[in-house]
């Protein structure tokens, strides 16, 4: 395990100094061609928040990610980190950044197990020469690590050897989750992670967020249609439509049917 | 979950079959070839005899170190047909190189492997940097290689190699035919390089989800590369192997034996969409093709018969997979 994981009192310690945001965008432009898909978007994140950003197909939820994440090149804006500027060209720069993105179609390799999903990219080698000059890989350190990840995160898989195509959806999905976390992201960004998978399945994945956030202080963006798990887990909600934020507001302040107005654009009395 | 013990077993061996899905893909193999070493014992006197099963393994050793070459190309999700024409070629420098131009022996070898390297190399680069579909490029370069070995040596047959790649075909080492020690390196380099290096899990993670692997950072272009250039010197050593075990090469050499080779890689277990490469199986599925040839040409089976039974064979077995794996089809 990465060293630096908090305790819950470390984190409630460092999320009541809610002064600079972890994450910062500022007057985001985004056009494909001649289309703005995204027009003046700015947000923030505090240290151990969990943003919902919510917003009708279309509305630039996704679009307003990839640009975060590197995986579109902004037209303009800026992206601050803990108050520094910072460019973030691609995927690989986010994650160096400490952003690691759960991905809708959960970013696992299917074929192959947990352990070596969860260091896909990332392996760990053997300490002796075969590591070092031929890249032979330590697979029983690996698992061990899983092992102790997912004991962490109480994270319940069946079966380690098995690729995860044998696993549900569900505990795909905490997979994903899991490797986030395992990583050391200080943001993960969650894009629909409760889609195609079942209701039960959902409670645990949204239980394992907030398990995550509360252990070891990371901050979450969760994209959802669910207005039950924006209610149920978020601190905040970004509201999009049309490419631009028409909402920015704290869960206690707010209830569905203004969030719902905002989303479709229908005025509320 | 029951709480029965017939069920407490069936999901100790389900837990097994998910656990290792590799042994549960080469133990039907391996008891298909071994019934049919039992069925060709009966049926053909000579067939057990020491020489019959030597003269099959030496044979069969070109299949296999071009079926480890394929079973790494088809893991990263592509296809090289291109792999006879690389042998032809291959045939034709070491040919020129040594009997035309009088070049050492060892000069002659490193040229045809360099040659096997560069026809993955434009093999690999076409398919993920130009982005032409493999089967396509593969295509192409089985008839522009081809080409190439006719426009370097014409029909001519060449002849007179020195001893030392004559022992290379048919001599020994510790009473064994050096052909399968060579085929020997290939299956444990294959197996150790696909399950147990960095760039080996690359390459399966490209070939299974190509996108999560992108998103992981792996270099896709560079996974795909080395898999075609894996196979393209690979195919160098088999036309190594071809040339010395017939002291003479010829442009024709290798013609039509992807077909064989893909075969036996399927039969093995190998999924043609990628992720999933069986090393093991490709050497059980190329004993199997050689073994019903050789036990049906022995039981005095019309060649004709033994098409026949290879392609109906090879039908037979995936379809089986698939009516128990039915996610082979999809993707």
């Amino acid at each position: 395990m990465p060293s630096g994981m908090q305790t819950g009192a470390d984190r409630r310690a460092t999320r009541a100094d809610a002064g600079t945001p972890v994450l910062e965008a500022r007057n985001i432009h985004k056009n494909f061609g001649g289309v703005r898909a995204l027009e003046d978007v700015s947000f923030h994140l505090n240290k151990g928040e969990i943003l919902g950003i919510v917003g009708d197909n279309g509305a630039g939820k996704s679009t307003l990610i990839k640009t975060v994440t590197g995986a579109y090149r902004k037209t303009s804006g800026e992206i601050w980190l803990d108050g520094k500027h910072v460019e973030v060209e691609n995927t690989r720069k986010a994650r160096e950044l400490g952003i690691e993105t759960v991905y809708q179609a959960s970013g696992l390799v299917e074929v192959m197990d947990a352990p070596s999903n969860l260091f896909l990219g990332r392996e760990m080698t053997r300490s002796n020469w075969l590591g070092n000059a031929l890249g032979f890989i330590n697979r029983r350190k690996m698992r061990v690590e899983t092992v102790e990840l997912l004991k962490m995160l109480n994270i319940e898989v069946r079966n380690l050897a098995a690729p995860v195509r044998n696993l549900s959806g569900g505990q795909q999905q905490s997979v994903a989750v899991g490797r986030a976390a395992y990583w050391q992201g200080k943001i993960i960004i969650l894009d629909e992670p409760a889609n195609n998978i079942g209701v039960d399945q959902q409670r645990a994945v949204l239980e394992l967020v907030e398990r995550v956030r509360d252990t070891q202080g990371v901050s979450f963006i969760l994209i959802s249609h669910n207005m039950d798990h924006i209610f149920n887990l978020a601190d905040r909600v970004l509201v999009m439509r049309n490419g631009r934020t028409v909402g920015n507001l704290r869960i206690a302040d707010t209830s569905r049917a203004e969030v719902v107005g905002l989303i479709t654009g229908a005025t509320i009395t | 979950m029951s709480n029965a013990s017939s069920g407490d077993f069936l999901t100790a061996v389900r837990t097994r079959l998910d656990a290792a899905p590799e042994s549960a893909l080469l133990l039907p193999t391996l008891f298909l070839l071994l019934l049919m070493i039992l069925i060709f014992s009966f049926t053909a006197d000579q067939f057990l005899s020491l020489s019959v099963l030597r003269n099959v393994l030496t044979q069969t050793s070109i299949y296999i170190i071009l079926g480890v070459g394929l079973t790494i190309v088809l893991t990263s999700g592509e296809i090289d047909i291109s792999i006879g024409s690389i042998i032809g070629l291959g045939a034709m420098i070491l040919g020129i190189s040594v009997v035309n131009l009088g070049f050492p022996i060892g000069i002659g070898l490193l040229a045809t492997l360099l040659v096997g390297v560069l026809c993955g190399l434009m093999n690999g680069f076409l398919t993920a940097v130009v982005r032409v579909p493999s089967i396509i490029v593969t295509l192409g370069a089985l008839t522009f290689f081809r080409g190439l070995a006719y426009l370097l040596g014409g029909g001519t047959v060449m002849i007179g190699f020195p001893p030392f790649l004559v022992w290379i075909g048919s001599g020994t080492f510790i009473g064994v035919p050096v052909p399968v020690w060579l085929a020997l390196i290939a299956v444990i380099f294959g197996q150790l390089f696909l399950k147990s290096t960095r760039t080996g899990q690359h390459i399966i993670a490209v070939g299974g989800n190509a996108e999560a692997a992108r998103l992981a950072g792996i270099n896709i272009r560079f996974s795909k590369i080395l898999a075609f250039v894996i196979m393209g010197a690979l195919a160098a050593v088999a036309s190594i192997i071809m040339v010395a075990r017939l002291d003479a090469a010829q442009s024709v050499m290798g013609a039509g034996i992807e077909l064989q080779v893909l075969a036996a890689v399927v039969l093995g277990g190998t999924s043609l969409f990628g992720g999933r490469g069986v090393i093991l199986g490709s050497v059980l599925g190329a004993l199997i093709l050689s073994i019903l040839q050789t036990g049906l040409l022995l039981s005095g089976v019309v060649q004709f018969w033994q098409l026949v039974a290879v392609g109906a064979l090879l039908i037979a077995v995936v379809a089986l997979r698939i009516s128990y794996e039915p996610s082979e089809v999809q993707s």
